[in-house]
């Protein structure tokens, strides 16, 4: 088919906005769209023009199970669009504002010398050698890891944590260590 | 008129946000092309319920229009990259893509939707409900429709809004299959010149 007549381009271009193409026709005719710019200024033209008709259709969300079709026909790791995301970022931010207010809280309930404090440690981990290198601990560190109930091998993760909501910097475990001097 | 300025004034502030949209789609889409699939979720999300819509408009039930815009996005993703902003914005690209979609799904499925209103009835009760959202383009579209004849104006809505073969609207319209080719091959010229371009 000879596309560069002019008329036949713009009834064609027409056909094909208005959806009067049948689809081997309209690939035909999409392939050589693709390749004059012509063709594809006319379409344009009368896709734009016709356009404001959408305008009278209400829009609707579509239900949540047509992303998660399309999510896994394209294949993994695609994320869920920003409003889900946004719920799940929103969970997971009230989760950890709830954790470091109890933390806080606790903080401030159970104030324990940090003597004690790697006493204790020290009796279960072994432990309190490192922590006595520390240099800069606080002076009155109120935390209690054991009166958390934390188990002892996420002890040091929660005692570094509680240093450094008090600003110390303190190596708690060999890889942190630094160097024998 | 008042309830007309009043509508220019809406337009005028509701503008920006519709500018915002259409703006950050060229971008979503330039990164989808490269595979970014964040990129493409968010354009999922920005335009899922107008094309939804679109889709419900054409296909007349729900489980069908699902599949229309999940057909039509995992072909969005596939040719992405054909997208070509010279040509056109990208919402238009993204309705010809779902609606061509969903006349296909029309006509494998041979039966036709129920319950499909007058397109002049949508059209009017649209206009004449005093919206203030309405664009230039519409009121544009709706004056230069207005001059065309009767049937005419019904074959070029029947086509465009429901998808309907040359077929379908000469039954619909009662008019023989060659008036209605020929009647939408003039009524597209006559737009043209009226919309003055």
């Amino acid at each position: 088919m000879n596309y560069s007549r002019p008329e036949l381009g713009e009834r064609l271009a027409a056909d094909y906005v208005l959806g009067q193409m049948p689809p081997l026709a309209r690939r035909r005719f999409e392939r050589a769209m693709a390749g004059s710019a012509t063709i594809a200024a006319v379409v344009a033209a009368w896709s734009d023009r016709f356009a404001a008709l959408d305008e009278t259709t209400p829009a609707e969300t579509p239900p949540a199970r047509v992303w998660r079709a399309i999510d896994q026909q394209i294949g993994p790791g695609v994320r869920p669009p920003v409003r889900e995301r946004w719920f799940l970022w929103r969970g997971f931010a009230a989760l950890a504002v709830a954790a470091s207010l109890a933390l806080v809280v606790y903080i401030a309930l159970n104030p324990m010398k940090p003597r004690q404090l790697l006493a204790a440690v020290e009796a279960k981990s072994g432990l309190a050698a490192i922590m006595e290198t520390a240099k800069h601990s606080p002076a009155d560190l109120g935390l209690s890891t054991m009166r958390l109930g934390v188990s002892e091998r996420e002890r040091p993760r929660w005692l570094r944590a509680a240093l450094l909501i008090t600003n110390q910097t303190v190596p708690l475990t060999e890889e942190d260590s630094p160097p024998a001097r | 008129m008042l309830p007309y300025e009043d509508a220019d004034v809406v337009a005028r502030n509701l503008a920006p946000r519709v500018a915002d949209l259409n703006s950050k789609l060229p971008e979503l889409m330039r990164r989808a092309a490269q595979g970014d699939k964040q990129a493409f979720a968010n354009l999922y999300q920005a335009t899922s319920a107008k094309l939804f819509g679109v889709a419900l408009r054409i296909s007349g039930r729900r489980e069908i229009a699902e599949e229309v815009v999940q057909e039509s996005f995992v072909a969005i993703w596939g040719r992405a990259k054909d997208y070509d902003p010279v040509r056109g914005s990208v919402m238009t690209w993204l309705v010809t893509i779902v609606r061509h979609c969903a006349i296909d799904q029309l006509r494998h499925s041979q039966s036709r939707p129920e319950g499909h209103s007058a397109p002049e009835d949508i059209l009017s009760t649209f206009v004449s409900t005093g919206r203030t959202d309405i664009s230039a383009e519409l009121r544009a579209l709706q004056r230069c429709l207005d001059e065309l004849d009767r049937k005419p104006r019904q074959a070029v809505l029947l086509a465009y809004l429901y998808g309907m073969t040359r077929d379908e609207i000469a039954a619909r319209l009662n008019v023989p299959v060659g008036t209605v080719k020929s009647s939408l091959w003039r009524s597209l010229e006559r737009l043209q010149r009226c919309l003055g371009s």
